[in-house]
């Protein structure tokens, strides 16, 4: 609820208000772009143009959804693009992604827990599509139908997509998870 | 654990915090955005009355106090001829407005923004929400329900019916201006105007009573009230709510689902209501419960010559519960059955039937019987129409009170474990029925369908059972608050 009051407050020009929502939603965002991207400066940028954006769309907010599912859209949408365009580049460059693939990523530096590291691992090993959808809805408690929404996709895809993603993981853990 | 969960319990702690050079070069970018965001709405072509109300409300200075000081400005500027006006012509108006969006003051002097639906049937409000802009707090008034949420304490009130909030209603009170004015001794004056900002002609429409006073402006082009203004006297009667309206308009888009109340995840749910929910369940989401019943029977379980057995659960929008389930009568005489049948023993507090096939309520009769502890009654189905003989005839039945689900303090969702020991081989249906602004946040096993009838979610775990007795169990999670699609 306090959500939809800050939003109307950002509507009207309060910089308070938006500094409110920043200081909310800045290490949840950061946490699905991270999960998303696995790259600690790449997810900065990409939380810093959501935020940078958010500020320009007071007018066309609604104040009736919810500024999370919204936030954490835009968050995917431009980390999508990023891995898009990281893609491309890799594919210039002809090797470089093995090369990075095999650099100490800053995950090392940020994450001190082995399993979370290996979570990590395992999740950039998913097809971004699989790994889309197994974070938001795992960690952004994104419900199936918001993410075939926000995706233009079917729910029986969306769906599927997380199912195969998960059974992915737990092939990769070796069973582990089901310990 | 399953693994999703397992995961899932990783991710949470994949908690990663900003660098302080993000930090700063974020809020710098994102602060200077707004700012630039700020000055071209400032400069866009809104009409004056607005652009002034967006630069003062951004410079944090009362939005309602600019507006008075414009409307004592067009006040000045009169001029002598009253142009032809009557007063219907503002109810009719009105009547043909599907929105109203006002900014204004309650007695109270809080700050308060209304969106008002107005029935284009009678003119009058249909649903409102009304926003305390200085509080956190706002109110979601429908013809069914009203919902008073107070952020402070995190509290929803719930409460039958519209609020007395939404006796307010602009056709009534323009309807009634000249009645009002002859009780209170007083009269009702109407002058041209001209607003100095837009230039167009207003119409200024003033009652005067020995103990009140009220001066509104209306567009003399939409016949259209744009602010109204109690000048002098004191609350007429405890339903009022605004004691100024200083704008007013029409053509504001709403934004989607505003007048959808979701209960926030953790709030303390207050209810004041005596209504059955089972009252608000739409019949059609019971034909369609029936229709599912009817279809396992004939398609699946008659093939294989076993039962069908379905179980009901419905949370309502307070998260209560009520559990039911099937229930069929067959006629094996030769003679046409009328009148009532006894369709079994129960403790019912709280009984109902429904007609599975067409939704509606069945008439029942209780009996105590001699032999049975006290509480416990044979139910009697008085049929509404005669059953021919070898016809069967299937109902719902809901069996119990109204529960209130336990909330779990961790996540806040709400546990629903649907289970029963049927005993024989048999086609078990649960079927769950939530309303609109809850979502299944996690299930033990996946649903097999869902349907969405006039808002209401209907979802259906079917399992084939084995001969011998076996527990059937789906634990459900329930979140007040699934996350919505992107704006």
């Amino acid at each position: 609820m306090e959500d939809r009051w800050l939003i109307l407050r950002f509507k009207r020009g309060s910089t308070d208000a938006l500094c409110r929502i920043y200081e909310k939603y800045e290490r949840a965002m950061l946490a699905v772009a991270f999960g998303l991207l696995n790259d600690h400066s790449a997810a900065e940028d990409v939380v810093h143009d959501v935020f940078v954006a958010f500020a320009q769309s007071a007018r066309r907010l609604s104040s009736a959804g919810s500024l999370r599912s919204y936030l954490t859209t835009c968050t995917a949408n431009l980390a999508r693009d990023r891995c898009r365009a990281i893609r491309r580049q890799a594919r210039c460059l002809d090797g470089a992604q093995a090369t990075s693939r095999d650099a100490p990523s800053p995950l090392g530096e940020v994450l001190r827990d082995e399993q979370l590291r290996r979570l990590s691992d395992a999740l950039s090993q998913l097809p971004y599509e699989q790994r889309e959808i197994v974070i938001l809805h795992l960690k952004a408690n994104m419900t199936f139908a918001a993410i075939a929404r926000a995706q233009g996709e079917s729910i029986n895809t969306v769906q599927s997509r997380y199912r195969y993603g998960i059974e992915k993981l737990r092939s990769i853990f070796n069973g582990e998870l089901e310990r | 654990m399953k693994p999703a969960e397992h995961i899932k319990r990783l991710l949470t702690k994949l908690d990663v915090g900003p660098s302080a050079e993000m930090h700063d070069r974020t809020l710098t970018d994102m602060m200077a955005a707004h700012v630039r965001q700020v000055e071209r709405r400032r400069g866009s072509g809104l009409p004056p009355l607005w652009a002034l109300i967006a630069r003062y409300a951004a410079a944090g200075v009362g939005i309602a106090a600019i507006v008075l000081g414009i409307a004592v400005a067009m006040l000045a500027i009169r001029e002598s001829a009253t142009p032809v006006y009557a007063v219907e012509q503002t109810v009719e108006a009105i009547k043909k407005v599907p929105v109203v969006h006002i900014v204004g003051r309650d007695w109270d002097d809080r700050q308060i923004e209304m969106w008002v639906k107005v029935n284009p049937e009678t003119g009058l409000m249909d649903s409102c929400q009304i926003n305390y802009l200085d509080e956190d707090r706002f109110l979601v008034s429908t013809p069914r329900n009203t919902y008073d949420y107070d952020g402070k304490t995190n509290t929803v009130r719930i409460k039958d019916g519209p609020s007395v909030a939404s006796i307010f209603c602009l056709g009534d009170f323009f309807g009634g201006v000249e009645d009002l004015a002859k009780q209170l001794d007083g009269k009702v004056t109407y002058c041209g105007v001209t607003d100095p900002g837009t230039k167009r002609s207003m119409l200024e429409l003033k009652m005067s009573a020995p103990n009140l006073e009220i001066v509104c402006l209306i567009d003399s082009r939409t016949k259209l009230p744009i602010s109204i203004d109690v000048t002098r006297g004191v609350r007429f009667n405890r339903y009022d709510i605004l004691r100024n309206a200083t704008l007013i308009r029409y053509d504001d888009a709403p934004p989607e689902g505003l007048f959808d109340f979701t209960i926030p995840a953790g709030a303390n749910i207050t209810i004041e209501t005596t209504q059955d929910p089972l009252q608000s369940l739409p019949a059609s989401v019971l034909r369609h419960c029936g229709e599912f019943h009817l279809r396992t029977t004939e398609e699946t379980a008659k093939p294989l010559g076993i039962w069908v057995n379905t179980r009901l659960f419905f949370v309502n929008g307070d998260f209560t519960l009520r559990t039911g389930g099937f229930m069929e009568i067959r006629n094996d005489s030769n003679e046409v059955w009328k009148g009532e049948v006894g369709v079994g023993n129960m403790d019912p507090p709280n009984m109902a039937i429904f007609d599975a096939a067409t939704g509606k309520k069945q008439q029942i009769r209780l009996v105590q019987h001699r032999q049975s502890p006290p509480g416990r009654f044979r139910v009697y189905w008085q049929l509404d129409e005669p059953l021919p003989a070898g016809q069967t005839r299937y109902g719902i039945y809901w069996q119990n009170d109204a529960v209130a689900m336990q909330q779990r303090p961790t996540d806040h969702a709400y546990s629903l474990v649907m289970d029963n020991r049927f005993g024989c081989e048999a086609i078990e249906n649960f079927v769950l029925i939530v309303p609109p602004g809850i979502s299944i946040h996690d299930a033990s096993t996946e649903y097999e369908s869902r349907e969405e009838i006039e808002g209401y979610s209907i979802y259906i775990w079917q399992r084939h059972l084995p001969q011998q007795m076996i527990v059937n169990e789906v634990q459900v999670l329930l979140s007040p608050a699934g996350p919505t699609d992107g704006q």
